[in-house]
């Protein structure tokens, strides 16, 4: 029972979001946006993060209910509100979580600074990701049995669960083509630390009246869970590990798990002088999972007739329950298996307004020619399922030189009143940024289906500085 | 330049000081899952001519055992609270029968009998229910049982006729209550 506590907790009150970085994308006095599109214009002699503090971001959030609906204080009992969210869920609705930290990050131009049209950028960071459906026929079996619903048929494919700890190395490298294109790419290594896959599950299980014994009674499963990396944290059934060590998760942060290999592509398109299309594939990529592989298979049917005398003394004494198991086995291997990283794509169509007056544009280098931009974008991230889509309309604003505002509004799967805010703010070489998202839910946090939080602290040259 | 850092600060402030409800994660610890899962138990179907092949006219009994050691294990001792055996018999035989049903242990101990009166057929509807509860006290003799052994037994002065038509059907399930915490 503490392990299903324990996996309860991991799936509900660690829900969140789409990994969609709406405010990040083409914020381009940010270097992080880099991670969003490779080929995002910007105008840096070279840059560098702050170890640890350049990047770190945290999405939490759900399509069903909030952490308020099921952990509030109050006398009303747990498993009513669990029966009530249960009530208002379904099957479709995604529970994520996905966390970024940066631990290094850099960049430079390549060539000099006037006539350059290449910059390389580099980094290191962890990412966890977390992504879950809503399990709803298993928690109807678990809380209600069979009993009250005969004729139902419980879904297996319900389970569907994937979540890893990666850490990615990535080197990137953008060219401007020409006055109106700008292209990038980045290579990305995984490091994968650990990783459990149950995607593809199918199965039911049925009790409808039967027509010789009281009920026709079917079982088929066909469910299947990966895991690589982590038995080194919960031991195995003969030797299990009760506490995770928090050292382990850090040496392998850098190199010993399994390895993988990805791309991130972008371009930035000028057709005309106020009009900019992007769009970027992120982490379209592979993880072999090869390191400590446990699978468990579980395949098979069995039609459930009851354990029936015939009278007849020649008849085998026949141990029903035996052969269930034996049809239903869980077999265990250790393959390896190829898990497919979560590609996000991004496109977006920006209008720009509120000419510079002449001496503060510096007409050498890639700095718009505006202090405004109003903006669309459009954010799809593959999944088991339907892709997460979110559309964000936004506006970004130049203060002053040295001050750049972007303010979001975002319907997608979770919310339709998603309103973020983000700034970034430059001291001499010293950049620092926040990006909120869903601010009108920070009254409290805990009633929120969404929320992402990103900030860090970067140092930046740029080009029009000396 | 000052306000550009007020800016800065206020929009932290913002965020990192954002209010939350007070939450209890610890009441995951009250979650009781109670479950109540129903499934057949036995069925058999027999009409005169096999109960005479079987031997009943001279034996006055036919016997058979199944093997049902599903309870065993920590699993039910642990979470089931009540069980409850339903039967029916429909009985379209002019002849009157007692089925004796008996719970068995691993030493081959019988825990348990229950038996069920059916009464001859004489023209009208002809079917008995019965069932049997295990609660807090009888759970443990059915997380003992690992067989039970059916006896179909003639009533005194019953006869079975061979040219008789009809037929004894049995159907029985179980519901069972776990308290899983």
């Amino acid at each position: 029972m503490r392990k299903i506590q324990l996996l309860f907790i991991i799936l509900i009150s660690t829900l969140a979001s789409s990994q969609n970085k709406q405010l990040l994308y083409n914020f381009n006095s940010i270097p992080q946006s880099l991670l969003t599109n490779p080929g995002t214009e910007i105008d840096y002699k070279w840059h560098m993060g702050i170890p640890a503090l350049s990047g770190i971001s945290l999405n939490v959030g759900t399509s069903a209910f909030s952490a308020y609906d099921l952990f509030a204080k109050s006398s009303i009992d747990f498993n009513t509100k669990l029966r009530t969210v249960l009530s208002n869920s379904s099957s479709k609705d995604a529970l994520m979580l996905n966390e970024q930290l940066e631990i290094i990050q850099g960049g430079y131009i390549v060539g000099d600074s006037i006539n350059n049209k290449a910059y390389v950028s580099f980094g290191l960071y962890q990412e966890f990701d977390l992504l879950t459906y809503f399990p709803k026929d298993i928690v109807i079996l678990a809380l209600d049995g069979n009993k009250d619903h005969i004729g139902k048929s419980f879904d297996f494919s319900h389970v569907n669960l994937k979540a890893e700890l990666i850490s990615v190395y990535h080197v990137g490298y953008q060219k401007k083509m020409n006055e109106k294109l700008t292209l990038g790419g980045r290579f990305k290594l995984y490091n994968s630390n650990f990783n459990i896959k149950s995607t593809n599950n199918k199965g039911y299980l049925y009790t409808i009246p039967g027509t010789k014994a009281v009920y026709e009674q079917s079982i088929y499963t066909d469910l299947e869970v990966n895991t690589s990396g982590i038995a080194q944290y919960f031991g195995d059934d003969s030797n299990p590990k009760t506490e995770v060590d928090p050292n382990k998760i850090v040496q392998k942060t850098f190199v010993g798990g399994s390895v993988g290999l990805g791309i991130d592509a972008g371009f930035t398109y000028t057709p005309l002088k106020r009009i900019q299309i992007t769009a970027s594939v992120i982490d379209l990529g592979f993880i072999n999972q090869n390191d400590k592989v446990k699978n468990y298979v579980i395949k098979g049917s069995y039609q459930y007739d009851g354990v029936n005398p015939d009278f007849e003394a020649a008849s085998t004494f026949e141990n029903v329950f035996e052969k269930i198991k034996e049809k239903i086995a869980v077999v265990e291997n250790d393959k390896s298996y190829i898990t497919w990283r979560p590609t996000k794509i991004n496109a977006s169509l920006q209008y720009s307004f509120g000419q510079r007056k002449s001496e503060e544009c510096d007409c050498n280098n890639s700095k718009s020619a505006f202090r405004n931009d109003l903006g669309a974008h459009l954010f799809l991230r593959m999944t088991p399922k339907i892709p997460i889509y979110a559309l964000t309309a936004y506006l970004k604003k130049e203060i002053t030189n040295k001050l750049q505002i972007k303010a979001t509004y975002t319907i997608d799967s979770f919310t339709n009143t998603n309103i973020g805010l983000g700034l970034s703010a430059q001291l001499g070489l010293v950049e620092f940024y926040i990006l909120a998202d869903n601010m009108l839910s920070y009254k409290d946090i805990s009633k929120s289906n969404e929320l992402s939080l990103q900030f860090g602290i970067n140092l930046i040259h740029h080009k029009s500085q000396n | 330049m000052h306000n550009l850092i007020k800016i800065f600060l206020l929009l932290q402030l913002f965020v990192f000081s954002a209010c939350s409800s007070q939450l209890d994660f610890d009441q995951t610890k009250d979650l009781v899952l109670k479950p109540v899962v129903t499934g057949n138990l036995s069925y058999f179907d027999v009409d005169n001519t096999k109960l005479i092949k079987l031997g009943i006219v001279d034996r006055k009994v036919v016997i058979d055992s199944v093997n049902f050691d599903l309870f065993k294990g920590t699993f039910f001792e642990k979470n089931m609270d009540k069980a409850v055996f339903f039967y029916e018999i429909k009985n379209t035989l002019n002849t009157g029968f007692t089925l004796e049903t008996q719970l068995i242990d691993s030493n081959k101990q019988t825990l348990k009998t229950i038996n069920i009166n059916v009464p001859a057929y004489n023209g009208n509807e002809n079917i008995i229910k019965q069932s049997e509860t295990f609660d807090i006290i009888g759970i443990s003799t059915l997380l003992k049982t690992v067989q039970i052994n059916y006896k179909l037994i003639l009533q005194t002065g019953q006869t079975i006729n061979p040219s008789s038509t009809g037929n004894l059907v049995f159907k029985s399930y179980a519901d069972l209550y776990f308290n899983i915490k």
